[in-house]
């Protein structure tokens, strides 16, 4: 049924108008309708490819197993810092989901660059890196469900099930996805560097450590010293990984709410850093012609 | 006639980095960037009416992407006015954006893995078409371009003709009252870049479309175009009729043939240009040797190898515009 807006857009698009409805909520309403189809559209992309990144990932059980030999050793005395073998099996699971569902949004990024294919987006109605985002973001999402259902598995096989998991799997759940956006935001951050530097691979590689350690990829930041666990839980990386992961095994209401609101703040700052990036990416390929 | 688009003095100019040969310049390159300015486009003038087909055309490196990319306001201009559609492109770039169409080359609208209709309802989306008239309009463009087959087929497995068909219909989605296109016609075959130029001159009539068209194929600037604006060195050195152009140049054809022997031709309109023992190039004028009589003479007097029939090359082109021989 055609709506009054859709009526009204029409006539003004023939005309030579454009199809925008400009009030507030015409312009909310929009701009969910384009990023929403944006990230639908990334996720059917991916869905091509979903069996060949599957078969690729199932390495995933190879990374759980070993960690489970590792983690028997330490943890044979009982749990540390509150963490059992079960829980800290279940926790590496999650965090290593997120880290390889993320991909390399900067490749694609860095390519745009080299190629001068970028600049033809500035003629397109919507500001490059937002649509990248979303493109990518939607892809994630895709690859990120096969990856917890893989570690899950064999979290399970290897320790068997996680106690309070339902509940714990919904507070995380959320969680999970705005890590996963953080880390999107990180590597657009990343691609957009390219417009300043040839190749940006060695920037991702010393993010991604930084997230090994930092993000507790590997090993929870409550086994840091407590003055270094108080710096790195505040940092994006630990809302990556560390805390999704933490709310999982350890589900607690009150610190997904901080969780989720730490997140969104992480989202917040990071976006605005891509969009000033981006704006100085701009007004140098002003400079240089494009 | 309204006025679409309007460059007025318009100069622009790029910095571009100077790397010096051997170590001691790579080193030094770490602490102090030399860089030196390029003058892309000079004092341009241009106007472009509503419904015309214009042809702009010049060598590689003459300007064209600059200007292109100004009139979208990719660029801002150093000095001069330019509007597009009334507005001024660089400050209100996102609001001209729905106004105008795009096919370049370098930047597809398609994603590759996708069947075209999925990239046709996310630039629909993407461009706030709303759905009833993106439904209307896709149907449309599939009858204008002859895609139905084609929609549900991933682009990569398109063949080149097939991708530009939908290239094409995909930069119409949103009703572009412009359309830049570069080199559509590029790495197509005979029949198809026919195609494709019938369908260019039936989005032009039909929809008062203007068309703003970058390429370097004579073929598609004497089939498509009433008028031409050839730029060199960033400036403006021929904007005129494509009748006058096609009088003074395009209508001439370059011969390239190998021989077993030393070839002579005697006829009026044909003119060597190069002759070795085994080989000629060979510059005939469509309106005094049509290419029908002078190809068969050439097979009657010697022993013809192999044989290429060019059109001029845009950088010839410009020299004689030049040279003043237009």
């Amino acid at each position: 049924m055609r709506s009054r807006n859709d009526d009204r857009a029409a006539a003004g698009g023939r005309s030579g108008r454009p199809f925008r409805v400009n009030t507030a909520s015409g312009t909310i309403a929009r701009l969910a309708r384009r990023y929403g189809c944006i990230l639908r559209y990334g996720a059917r992309n991916q869905l091509i490819y979903l069996r060949s990144f599957i078969m690729r990932n199932f390495f995933l059980i190879v990374i759980l197993f070993v960690m489970h030999r590792l983690w028997r050793v330490i943890l044979a005395d009982g749990p540390i810092v509150g963490f059992t073998l079960v829980q800290m099996l279940w926790y590496l699971a999650v965090t290593e989901a997120i880290e390889l569902s993320r991909g390399r949004l900067f490749q694609d990024i860095q390519d745009d660059v080299r190629t001068g294919a970028v600049v033809y987006t500035l003629a397109r109605p919507y500001p490059y890196p937002a649509f990248e985002f979303a493109r990518w973001f939607g892809g994630a999402l895709v690859r990120l469900v096969p990856l917890l259902a893989i570690g899950f598995v064999s979290a399970l096989a290897l320790v068997g099930p996680l106690p309070r998991f339902a509940y714990g799997i919904s507070l995380a759940l959320p969680s999970i996805v705005l890590g996963l956006a953080i880390g999107t935001l990180w590597v657009l951050l990343i691609g957009l560097l390219a417009f300043w530097s040839e190749d940006v691979t060695p920037f991702y590689w010393i993010y991604q450590k930084i997230v090994f350690i930092f993000g507790g990829m590997f090993l929870p930041i409550d086994y840091f010293p407590e003055w270094l666990a108080a710096i790195s839980r505040v940092l994006p990386t630990a809302f990556q990984a560390y805390w999704p992961a933490r709310l999982a095994v350890a589900p607690d209401a009150a610190v997904a709410m901080t969780t989720y609101a730490g997140q969104l703040v992480w989202i917040a700052g990071l976006a605005g850093a891509c969009a000033l990036l981006f704006a100085a990416a701009t007004k140098r390929m002003h400079a240089h012609g494009g | 006639m309204e006025e679409v688009i309007r460059l007025h003095n318009i100069n622009k100019s790029f910095r571009t980095a100077v790397r010096g040969t051997g170590l001691r310049a790579s080193v030094r390159s770490l602490v102090h960037r030399e860089t030196r300015s390029i003058h892309a486009v000079r004092d341009l003038d241009l106007s472009v009416d509503r419904g015309e087909v214009l042809a702009f055309i010049g060598p590689n490196g003459a300007g064209k992407s600059t200007t292109i990319k100004l009139i979208t306001g990719i660029l801002f201009p150093d000095s001069g006015d330019i509007t597009v559609l009334g507005l001024d492109p660089h400050r209100r770039r996102r609001e001209l954006a729905y106004r105008i169409g795009t096919v370049f080359g370098q930047k597809s609208q398609l994603w590759f893995h996708l069947p075209p209709l999925d990239s046709f309802h996310l630039l629909g989306n993407v461009y706030d078409v709303p759905p009833a008239t993106l439904r209307q309009r896709i149907e449309e463009l599939v009858e204008v371009f002859e895609i139905g087959d084609l929609l549900d087929q991933p682009v990569r497995k398109l063949s080149l003709g097939e991708r530009i068909r939908c290239e094409m219909a995909a930069s119409l989605i949103h009703h572009p009252e412009i359309l830049f296109l570069d080199e559509p016609t590029i790495g197509l075959d005979v029949v198809v870049k026919s195609r494709i130029r019938d369908l260019i001159r039936d989005m032009n009539r039909r929809h008062n479309v203007t068309i703003f068209l970058t390429s370097h194929d004579v073929g598609d600037i004497e089939k498509l175009c009433k008028r031409a604006v050839v730029i060199n060195h960033g400036q403006v050195v021929w904007n005129d009729t494509v009748k006058r152009l096609k009088y003074s140049l395009l209508n001439r054809r370059i011969i390239d043939v190998k021989t077993d022997g030393p070839l002579t031709i005697d006829q009026e309109g044909v003119r060597i240009l190069k002759q070795g023992e085994y080989t000629a190039k060979l510059e005939v004028d469509l309106d005094r040797a049509p290419i029908e009589e002078v190809v068969p003479r050439l097979f009657r007097n010697a022993g013809i190898q192999d044989i290429n029939i060019s059109n001029i090359p845009t950088e010839e082109i410009i020299s004689r515009i030049y040279e003043g021989s237009v």
